[in-house]
């Protein structure tokens, strides 16, 4: 989990650790906590793709089954 | 056996009527996997959490397509998505989150998951088709009436849930929400053609929304311990591909059949070690004369009824 800033168009949030986020009864969460998480885990994401080339795979997938697709007359 | 199972004959004991991917997968897979499984509702305890996993999973995104209909912007749908989940992954009589003990599928994969999902996603070219009535074409049971029936009149029924109906690029499609823990490359998309889920649901789309859909898309999410990721693939199917899959069903319900008029549910033994080896493997191991012992033990009864709204994963 993570520690850092982030903006968001709802509102400036400070994200702080959102483990003790995930531990409160979800009831009593605002919706700038739930959005905390949500920032957070986005920052995760980015953190992640930023990282060297082998955690990114090229989407060869979607190239081959286009050419399938094309095929098809789709 | 297949008491409290409404999609069962009342006047065959032992014959599904209405049946879904997963019924007649099963079956395909193995007659007698079918029977513990379908029929008499056996399932391994461990199998639960990616049932749980899946179903959340599906919820999650359910609520934020609702949401982004209904004109709420992304963040304002996405909040929303992870509040029901957390909401649902919340035990009440404890007051602690839920506990899945699963080191890939658990409560902060689930939700990460779900957020990098919408975000990888964020700017989607598919759109959610609407309904007649307005309302958004997601979380869709179906089921219809087949032109096969038993021998005793009783019409087949195909049913089963669709997670999305979607346009892109002005052509009707199919959207279908897969997680997995095995890499999401072409090898992973070429398993769903053919497939029995792939077509049901493609057959389902042109039937009960009299559609010209093109196919199913397939957006895969692979979950690991400390990330997921995401690949979108597209399942078309040809009219006569189609043909030939209804075709074959037919000729499985007649199958089916005959296994229920005998009462008895051949082993495919060529079954056993597939995919990580059947769950009644073990089961069908033992002696036959010890195996209901052993079921009652390592198993615990689901009932599997594709009649009711939302099952599988």
């Amino acid at each position: 989990m993570t520690s850092s800033t982030s903006t968001s168009p709802l509102s400036e949030v400070r994200v702080d650790s959102i483990e003790k986020l995930f531990n409160l009864p979800p009831d009593s969460m605002s919706d700038e906590e739930v959005f905390r998480i949500v920032a957070a885990l986005r920052e995760d994401r980015q953190r992640f793709l930023s990282q060297p080339a082998k955690d990114t795979k090229p989407k060869k997938v979607e190239a081959d089954l286009s050419l399938k697709l094309e095929d098809l007359g789709l | 056996m297949s008491e409290g199972n409404s999609s069962f004959s009342k006047v065959s004991l032992n014959l599904q009527l209405a049946v879904d991917s997963t019924s007649i997968g099963t079956l395909m897979d193995c007659p007698r996997k079918y029977q513990l499984s379908i029929i008499q509702g056996y399932s391994l305890r461990e199998e639960s959490v990616h049932l749980t996993f899946g179903s959340l999973y599906h919820e999650a995104l359910e609520t934020y397509d609702r949401a982004i209909a209904l004109g709420l912007t992304y963040d304002k749908a996405t909040i929303r998505a992870v509040r029901k989940t957390l909401k649902r992954t919340w035990n009440k009589q404890l007051n602690r989150p839920w506990n899945s003990d699963h080191k890939e599928k658990n409560r902060y994969t689930l939700i990460r998951t779900i957020v990098w999902y919408l975000e990888q996603f964020r700017r989607d070219t598919i759109t959610t088709i609407k309904l007649a009535d307005g309302s958004p074409a997601v979380e869709l049971s179906f089921r219809f009436e087949t032109t096969y029936r038993s021998s005793w009149g009783e019409p087949f029924i195909l049913c089963g849930h669709l997670d999305r109906l979607g346009e892109l690029d002005g052509r009707p499609w199919i959207v279908d929400r897969k997680t997995t823990k095995y890499p999401i490359d072409q090898e992973y998309f070429a398993k769903y053609s053919p497939d029995n889920q792939m077509s049901t649901y493609d057959f389902a789309g042109r039937i009960v929304y009299n559609l010209p859909v093109a196919g199913v898309i397939v957006d895969a999410a692979q979950i690991l311990v400390t990330l997921s990721r995401f690949e979108r693939g597209f399942v078309p199917r040809t009219a006569a591909q189609q043909d030939e899959w209804y075709h074959n069903l037919g000729y499985w319900l007649r199958q089916m059949e005959q296994y229920a008029k005998e009462n008895f549910w051949p082993m495919n033994l060529k079954h056993c070690n597939m995919y990580g080896g059947c769950p009644f493997r073990f089961v069908c191991g033992q002696t036959p004369e010890v195996r209901q012992k052993w079921l009652d033990v390592k198993y615990v009864k689901r009932i599997w009824d594709p009649l009711v709204v939302r099952g599988d994963i």
